[in-house]
């Protein structure tokens, strides 16, 4: 019998990292396998929420994990959702969400966690994600000033990028009226 | 502190980078794009692309840092000393701001560009809202 036990995408990126993998949705989990020999493998049981949203390369799939873990993987096409969607169904009886994220170009909005994922949203829709996890360090420049380093100017690249394909983002700082509670949030990180 | 509310205020006047998310450029690569026709600079965080109108923003200054271009992005936020003649106004000035952001890049070239890019965008922005001003007097 040669019905098809899983379903795969190709040329997809995960993370940050530059080398496009094979992606494959099948019954006992996800995997990605880059040319390079790069893996990445989640477990079916380890899944918990899956969505779908616009990324910096074509469509993104996010993936939580039960310890609050968020893969992301993308490159997808606007036509594979259907196609990923009924897989993740058929295999992990799990929704794929279509997420939609705010695009009105504003700069101001609440933050929201999720894991150690800080997570910006503007008009009840997320702007933007930050994997806190990654940071490198936290500061109070000033009054009401919350800064997340996440790259050091000295620091070299991660394996697999190359510096003049990718623009990091080396620090974002957060402007909090009058919420003290907050910044020590963010400082305990 | 420098956000005190006055009845003269001037209103939040309500701008947007894009309708919806459809209207976005497709972004192929993590790199900073500018869209000029919608006033917007996408920038690429962890995977996404997000905009940031051109109304946002404060000022951009570039540095070397190595072989590294670093471009950092300061955006307009209540609490600023901006010694401006009339307070921004704000439609929320109790929510989180975004201050600024600081990107790097070892194509020195394209990170001028962008830079440039970037400024002649806020330069003419500018110029356009002090147009409107007049002919709203």
């Amino acid at each position: 019998m040669s019905e098809r036990r899983y379903t795969e995408f190709d040329s997809i990126h995960c993370g940050v990292q530059a080398d496009k993998g094979r992606f494959r949705i099948a019954p006992n989990g996800i995997g990605w396998k880059a040319g390079s020999g790069k893996t990445t493998v989640i477990g079916a049981d380890d899944l918990k929420k899956l969505s779908w949203n616009r990324g910096a390369r074509g469509n993104q799939m996010r993936v939580l994990l039960k310890d609050n873990t968020i893969y992301k993987f993308d490159g997808f096409k606007s036509d594979d959702f259907e196609e990923a969607k009924d897989a993740i169904k058929m295999y992990y009886k799990i929704q794929l969400e279509q997420k939609e994220l705010s695009v009105r170009g504003w700069n101001w909005g609440k933050t929201d966690f999720q894991g150690s994922n800080l997570i910006f949203n503007v008009a009840n829709k997320p702007m933007f994600e930050l994997p806190l996890g990654q940071a490198i360090g936290t500061n109070k420049p000033g009054k009401n000033e919350v800064a997340i380093n996440f790259v050091d100017p000295g620091q070299p690249v991660p394996d697999g990028v190359n510096p003049k394909e990718v623009d990091e983002l080396m620090d974002v700082t957060f402007y909090v009226p009058g919420t003290v509670a907050k910044e020590s949030e963010n400082k305990d990180n | 502190e420098g956000n005190g509310v006055d009845d003269n205020k001037p209103v939040f006047k309500k701008f947007e980078s894009y309708r919806s998310e459809s209207k976005l450029p497709l972004v192929k690569d993590q790199k900073i794009f500018v869209d000029k026709r919608n006033e917007t600079v996408i920038l690429p965080f962890y995977g996404m692309a997000v905009p940031f109108h051109i109304t946002t923003l404060k000022n951009a200054s570039k540095s070397d840092e190595g072989d590294f271009v670093m471009l950092r992005l300061n955006f307009i936020t209540p609490g600023q000393a901006g010694g401006k003649k009339e307070d921004m106004p704000f439609h929320d000035a109790n929510a989180t701001f975004v201050r600024a952001l600081t990107f790097r890049s070892a194509d020195t070239h394209r990170m001028g560009q962008i830079f440039r890019d970037i400024t002649d965008l806020k330069k003419e922005a500018a110029k356009k809202e002090a147009q409107r001003k007049e002919m709203a007097d």
